[in-house]
């Protein structure tokens, strides 16, 4: 069986005038081209009447890409340029006309007043800008508004990792959402000329620097031509050539602009090549020795990628730029052309290996680059395509060819459904609604009739009494999927449970599978295993350096999660290495009441929080984060995952944290042998100690936290565990998945 | 969703929205749907205007904590019910005018602030709970300046003997902050470093960490406390909000040099790792090691000092010595105190630029233990050996950074020095005395905030005069004179009751009027603790009696300094060649709690003042 493709089509509106050539503009074209390379049959609404064709002709051009031209339509009753309202009301016109599977917008406000469209709401790919990049300066009602827009959003698409992380710590509802969409650079259409950097700097061979662009006071275009001058008293010869035409009033900088001219005029070294089209800049560039993208350090706090730099290393020209976070991660902490001020680079042009410098950071600019390519962003976007417009597998296929099949979740709480609730919905023919159980055994009797009555598959999310409700009150010919996490079965009510109504009882780990099937007695072949997801595409980040110092909790309360045991690691490791360092992401005790009402539960927090007072080998090593969705960022500097609990079911965070490449450290709870494999699992805090001193100080951390990485993506990735839950919908998973460890999955 | 805290039931249960049953039931459903879907627009509604007036009042409440009205009227309540803060009361009175002020000199960023991102996460369930978090604090009632914040383990440790200081950490900060009530509040960049306290504060990956410095930074603003923030490099924009906020931005070494600040180091490492600088006969035992590594260790390593580092061993294994780095894995400041104590030379790569604060700790610390030390140029190792009148002696070999071949021959020079003449290391020691040292650049950073407190007092001295002195040969005007020239001038004099009025009149005739005169009980207690009882300064000295004619201007500031390098031994006598007297300095506090009495005498060998 091949899987049934689904056509793809998408609404794009970038709230920006295609007739100035701008990098909103661009943005939007090269969105638009990526979408359809990626197959997706796409419709562009423009903002503004045509008065040049520039971008809209390639845009027409473009294989499966439809303009909407508003204004010529006589959709519109704006005369020349839409109203953001007129843009969502005409994107919503367009939508009921031929409903798309995503609508691609930009530009928070814009943005804004589409996420409380309520039928745009969902399908959204929202791209934002204008966001206030730091905590300090994010005002109450940006927040609220930031928040509507990520519950609106299939997708955030954020230009950078920084601007992921940052919109995933400060808007909650972002965490899980975001995904990357980096600038894309245009293919030069030449080949760059190898140079020839013999005698470098010379007289006869001067250092050639280049800039492109606009001329303004924060791009320090006034000291780029002081260059040649400072270098050549420093014995190198150079020639800074400058591109652009645009020269900016600095208002608060008066009499700049005549400067900046007169210098562009008449500076001895500098060859003001005035404006030039976009093609022949490109290949002044490449003759380049050098691009500069020196900037004012105002502006190193942005959490956005210059496409100029992207641009000169597409080109193999190295770039002399400001040290920021974001550059860091890009060319390496000891790329060699980071610069602060004249001095600087003064010292970076003159070093006697110049020429060697100059080729390797040329190579390492190439080879960072290669993910803002368009076919980079093409394999970007059809994995995210993947994932929100999913195809049915196979089998499911074969079911979908009889007719659509309708899907009814029942539960109180869908934390860990949310993710293969999406998926089902996203696939073409399958029709999902949820029976919301007031609370375990509260419900609305009439609503769960009407879904009994109307569904082909219900599924029961919990075993609890919504399970025994279904089992008993189900429709012959309707398949009833039940899922059973841990604690259903110290309930009494799985007695009541009809079983033989149930096609299939779904647990999450080889372990408590037997474990159902010992305690309830029911039929074995009826128990099968679909593990837990890991969203590996949403872990998988850099990570942020000190991270192999670094263990990390996820979940302490209540104590059977054993938080003591992780400080007797950490404090192992400091008697010996004191720079480990234990971050803690949970809710406390207390923040629980059902836990804080228990005496032991307090005894046990206040001795674990007495020994981080009193116990100098951790006090002041130990960091309580917070609880919340953004386990992704936080685990950015997280090295090793500890689980040390008593009991669990499936206990995620070491997946999780495998799935960021951090090493899991494991003790031997009851069944953790058939989730993970055996060389995680260690017998004592003393041991995990030990193994991680081991690791770390051999540098074997890396190493092993790769080997962990491609054991979770071969275990349970979303993808797969939503495709198992999707098959689930037309037939039963083997049993003999209920007795093979899940690690040993192919 | 990916938080597996909870494995129980209903536990932060996520929300399956309404508008998920208004899209799946079906239409005759469609009127009872319309009527819930009203109720819930309505609801809604209800919950976030409540939400925004609670919000208000917040901001209200903010608003009047921050007020100065309020803040004096906090700072009344809390010295009615603590005798502590009684004390305290004018100084913090004073503290919160001359704050006021220097904000109003300050350009309004405050008035033109957004109002401030919403933190998640801050409200406990059970508050007495969460108490549990905070960590035990005990005030330092004998240091004059507390400073509490986001702290660099190792400067902390520094600070310490001059100052109650308390670290806080992201989770603990405000209430912490607000708990301790500090006279400064710091967010010290090398705190942000991926292995400190607060590692990679100002990256967007760890927002979560500059919300905690936000909440901070309002608990301090909250309390009336000066904020100050020290750079530690160039390339840290990611600061400039927090900078945005603080009262003060000072650059310590590595950062850009703006408001260039050095965080100073402890003397007391002498005795850690040099004590045979202090003995007249001590030799240095023979070397072992040479210590080398980065000047400005939070700044990226690149190709070039790996190479020069790579030059550094193969010089160290020609002459039988190994290449010791900084042992990081041990304990602040065990491990740098280990480094620089097996190091024969100090070797350190690096930067080198004229906008770069310079003069590291590590540097500051091999030329306080008389290590020859070798690195880049650094103006401000070279402002400070030429202050103290070394530069050209002084066993520093620079080479050009990054240059490998230069940096092995310095290295090679170096290791060929001889020790360092201890007429030179006084003078570099009083040099560092008065300007890197904590409580000297503690004082700086006051000057600069505009408040009175003063870091300095942990040096006050009183001079403790015996009754034989001044009924005897020398008499009052030789003394005078000699206190008059004394550059550390004294704080007190400790004298006899039968004396004062001879010594006052004395002292007025030279126009020292405002130095006080302390009565000692005429009891039969030892004479250091009847001095402590008099004396309301830090320090107490006595000189001998032979050396009050030719009494040396340096002569107080060297006993200090001898107390310092001593690492504040409960009782340090200064020896001077030729001179079977002996000068000598106890803590008052040590004398108080009879710790001066019973230890023995720590000898510090002076070179005299001759030279």
């Amino acid at each position: 069986m091949t899987p049934r493709v689904r056509p793809r089509r998408a609404l794009v509106y970038g709230d920006v005038n295609l007739n100035i050539l701008d990098g909103s503009a661009i943005w939007v074209q090269s969105m638009s081209e990526a979408l359809s390379r990626a197959g997706v049959k796409v419709r562009v609404l423009l903002k503004a009447r045509v008065t040049t064709d520039r971008l809209v002709a390639p845009l027409r051009a473009m294989p499966g890409v439809e303009v909407v031209d508003p204004f010529s339509m006589g959709l519109s009753q704006d005369p020349d340029e839409l109203t953001r309202p007129e843009a969502i009301r005409l994107l919503t016109q367009l939508d009921e006309q031929s409903p798309a599977d995503l609508v691609v917008v930009r530009g928070l406000r814009l943005v804004a007043g589409a996420a409380r469209n309520e039928r745009l709401a969902g399908r959204l790919w929202t791209y934002l800008t204008d966001v206030p990049q730091s905590v300090d300066k994010v005002p109450e009602s940006t927040l609220d508004t930031l928040a509507e827009i990520a519950d609106a959003s299939r997708y955030l698409l954020c230009q950078t990792e920084e601007l992921r992380s940052y919109l995933e710590s400060l808007v909650p509802g972002a965490a899980g959402r975001c995904i990357l969409w980096p600038p894309i650079v245009p293919e030069p259409g030449f080949t760059p000329r190898a140079r020839n950097l013999e005698g470098i700097g010379s007289a006869q061979r001067p250092l050639r620097l280049v800039y492109t662009g606009k001329f303004a006071a924060a791009w320090k275009t006034l000291e780029m031509t002081e260059l040649p001058a400072a270098l050549q008293a420093a014995g190198v010869t150079a020639e800074v050539h400058m591109v652009g035409d645009k020269i900016h009033d600095e208002n608060e900088l008066p009499g700049w602009s005549d400067r900046m001219r007169h210098a562009l005029e008449h500076t001895e070294g500098v060859i003001w090549h005035g404006g030039l089209p976009r093609q022949q800049a490109m290949e002044l560039s490449a003759t380049a020795d050098l691009g500069l993208s020196w900037r004012d350090r105002s502006m190193d706090a942005s959490l956005e990628l210059s496409t100029k730099v992207l641009e000169f290393a597409q080109l193999d020209v190295p770039i002399l730029l400001n040290r920021t976070t974001m550059h860091e991660a890009l060319l390496g902490s000891d790329y060699p052309f980071f610069v602060t001020d004249t001095a600087d680079i003064v010292q970076a042009l003159t070093a006697p290996d110049l020429a060697e410098r100059l080729d390797a950071a040329a190579l390492r600019a190439r080879t960072a680059t290669e993910d803002f390519t368009m076919t980079a962003a093409v394999s970007r976007l059809q994995a995210a395509l993947a994932r929100s417009t999913p195809t049915a597998p196979p089998d499911l296929g074969e079911r979908l060819d009889q007719g659509p099949v309708k899907v009814a979740v029942a539960s109180h709480d869908l934390k860990f459904f949310t993710r293969i609730l999406d998926h089902l919905r996203g696939i073409d023919g399958i029709e999902v609604r949820v029976d919301e159980w007031e609370s375990l055994s509260s419900h609305d009797e009439k609503v769960s009739r009407q879904l009994r009555d109307w569904a082909d598959v219900v599924i029961c999310e919990w075993a609890g009494p919504n399970a025994v409700w279904y089992s008993q009150n189900k429709r012959e010919d309707q398949r009833l999927i039940v899922r059973l996490h841990r604690f259903e079965l110290d309930a009494g009510w799985l007695q009541d449970v009809n079983i033989d109504g149930v096609d299939q009882v779904i647990c999450v780990s080889p372990f408590y599978a037997q474990l159902t099937a010992e305690r309830t007695g029911w039929p074995t072949d009826r128990i099968a295993v679909i593990p837990n997801w890991v969203d590996i595409e949403q872990f998988e980040r850099p990570k942020l350096p000190g991270a192999e110092f670094t263990l990390g909790m996820i979940g302490i309360s209540p104590h059977r999660k054993r938080p003591d045991l992780g400080v007797e690691v950490l404090s192992l490791l400091r008697r010996r290495d004191a720079r480990f360092r234990l971050a803690i992401k949970s809710k406390l005790p207390w923040d629980y009441w059902w836990i804080w009402r228990k005496p032991e539960e307090r005894l046990a927090t206040e001795t674990l929080m007495d020994r981080l007072r009193d116990d100098p080998t951790v006090h002041g090593a130990v960091s309580f984060d917070g609880f919340g969705g953004d386990v992704a960022v936080w685990l950015r500097r997280v090295g090793w995952v500890l689980s040390t609990s008593e009991d669990e079911s499936f206990h995620l965070a070491p997946a999780e944290g495998m799935a960021s490449r951090a090493v899991p450290a494991i003790l031997p709870w009851p069944g953790a042998d058939t989730i993970y494999s055996p060389r995680w699992i260690h017998s004592s805090p003393a041991d995990i100690a030990e193994v991680i001193l081991d690791t770390v100080h051999s540098h074997a951390w890396s190493r092993l936290a790769d080997t962990a990485f491609d054991e979770v993506s071969g275990s349970f990735p979303l993808n797969a565990v939503c495709d198992a839950w999707a098959d689930l919908l037309a037939e039963n998973v083997p049993s003999s998945t209920a007795s093979r460890p899940l690690h040993l999955r192919d | 969703m990916t938080d597996s805290t909870v494995s129980g039931p209903g536990a932060d249960s996520s929300t399956t929205g309404s508008a998920e049953i208004e899209m799946n039931l079906e239409p005759p459903e469609s009127e009872r749907l319309t009527k819930l879907t009203g109720e819930n627009a309505k609801l809604r509604a209800e919950v976030r205007q409540a939400l925004a007036r609670a919000q208000r009042s917040e901001a209200d409440a903010a608003r009047v904590r921050a007020s100065t009205k309020f803040q004096v009227g906090d700072l009344l309540v809390k010295a009615a019910r603590h005798p502590r803060r009684a004390l305290l009361l004018p100084r913090d009175l004073l503290r919160l005018y001359r704050l006021r002020r220097h904000r109003r000199s300050q350009p309004a960023a405050e008035e033109n602030a957004l109002p401030p991102a919403r933190m998640r996460r801050t409200d406990y369930t059970d508050e007495i709970a969460a108490r549990l978090l905070l960590p035990r604090v005990a005030e330092r009632l004998d240091r004059p300046l507390s400073i509490a914040g986001a702290l660099d383990p190792l400067r902390a440790a520094v600070w310490a003997p001059s100052a109650a200081v308390t670290q806080v950490l992201p989770h603990d900060a405000a209430t912490l902050t607000s708990e301790v009530d500090p006279d400064v509040v710091v967010i010290d960049g090398l705190s942000a470093e991926p292995l400190g306290t607060w590692s990679h504060l100002g990256n967007p990956a760890a927002t979560d960490r500059a919300i905690a410095a936000e909440s901070l930074l309002d608990a301090a603003k909250s309390n009336g406390r000066p904020l100050v923030l020290i750079r530690a490099r160039a390339s840290d924009a990611g600061l400039d909000a927090i900078a945005d906020r603080c009262d003060l931005v000072l650059d310590g070494p590595g950062a850009s040099r703006r408001n260039p600040w050095q965080p100073g180091i402890d003397l007391g490492i002498v005795a850690h790792c040099a004590p045979w600088l202090l003995r007249d006969d001590g030799d240095a035992p023979a070397p072992t090691a040479v210590l080398a590594g980065p000047m400005h260790a939070q700044l990226p390593e690149n190709q070039a000092d790996i190479a020069v580092r790579e030059a550094w061993t193969d010089a160290a294994s020609d002459r039988g010595v190994r290449l010791s780095t900084m042992a990081e894995s041990l304990p602040v400041p065990a491990g740098f105190l280990t480094a620089l104590g097996e190091a024969g030379v100090v070797a350190l790569t690096g930067p080198s630029s004229p906008q770069m604060v310079g003069a590291a700790s590590i540097a500051l610390a091999a030329l306080a233990c008389g290590r020859p030390l070798v690195s880049p140029h650094d103006q401000d190792i070279d402002a400070l050996l030429d202050s103290a009148g070394v530069a050209d002696s002084w066993p520093w070999l620079t080479y050009p950074a990054g240059d490998a071949e230069a940096a092995r021959e310095a290295l090679s020079r170096a290791w060929n020095y001889r020790p360092v003449d201890k007429g030179d290391l006084w003078q570099v020691w009083r040099a560092l005395f008065s300007t890197a040292t904590p409580p000297a650049t503690w004082t700086q950073v006051m000057t600069q905030l505009g408040l009175s407190t003063r870091p300095e007092s942990v040096r006050d001295v009183a001079v403790y005069l015996p009754s034989r002195l001044i009924g005897g040969d020398i008499g009052p005007s030789t003394i005078v004179d000699a206190l008059s020239r004394q550059q550390l001038r004294p704080r007190e004099i400790l004298v006899s009751s039968e004396h004062h009025s001879t010594l006052r009149a004395a002292l007025d005739d030279r126009g020292l009027t405002d130095l006080p005169l302390r009565l000692l009980a005429p009891d039969s207690s030892a004479s250091w603790v009847r001095a402590a009882q008099a004396s309301t300064s830090a320090l107490i000295a006595e000189i001998p009696d032979s050396a009050w004619r030719t009494l040396a201007p340096l002569a107080l500031q060297d006993l200090v300094i001898a107390y310092e390098v001593s690492n504040r031994s409960p009782r340090v006598s200064m020896m001077i060649p030729d001179d079977s007297a002996a000068f000598a300095i106890v803590a008052r506090q040590g004398a108080l709690d009879s710790h001066s009495s019973a230890a023995e005498s720590t000898p510090i060998h002076h070179p005299g003042w001759w030279r």
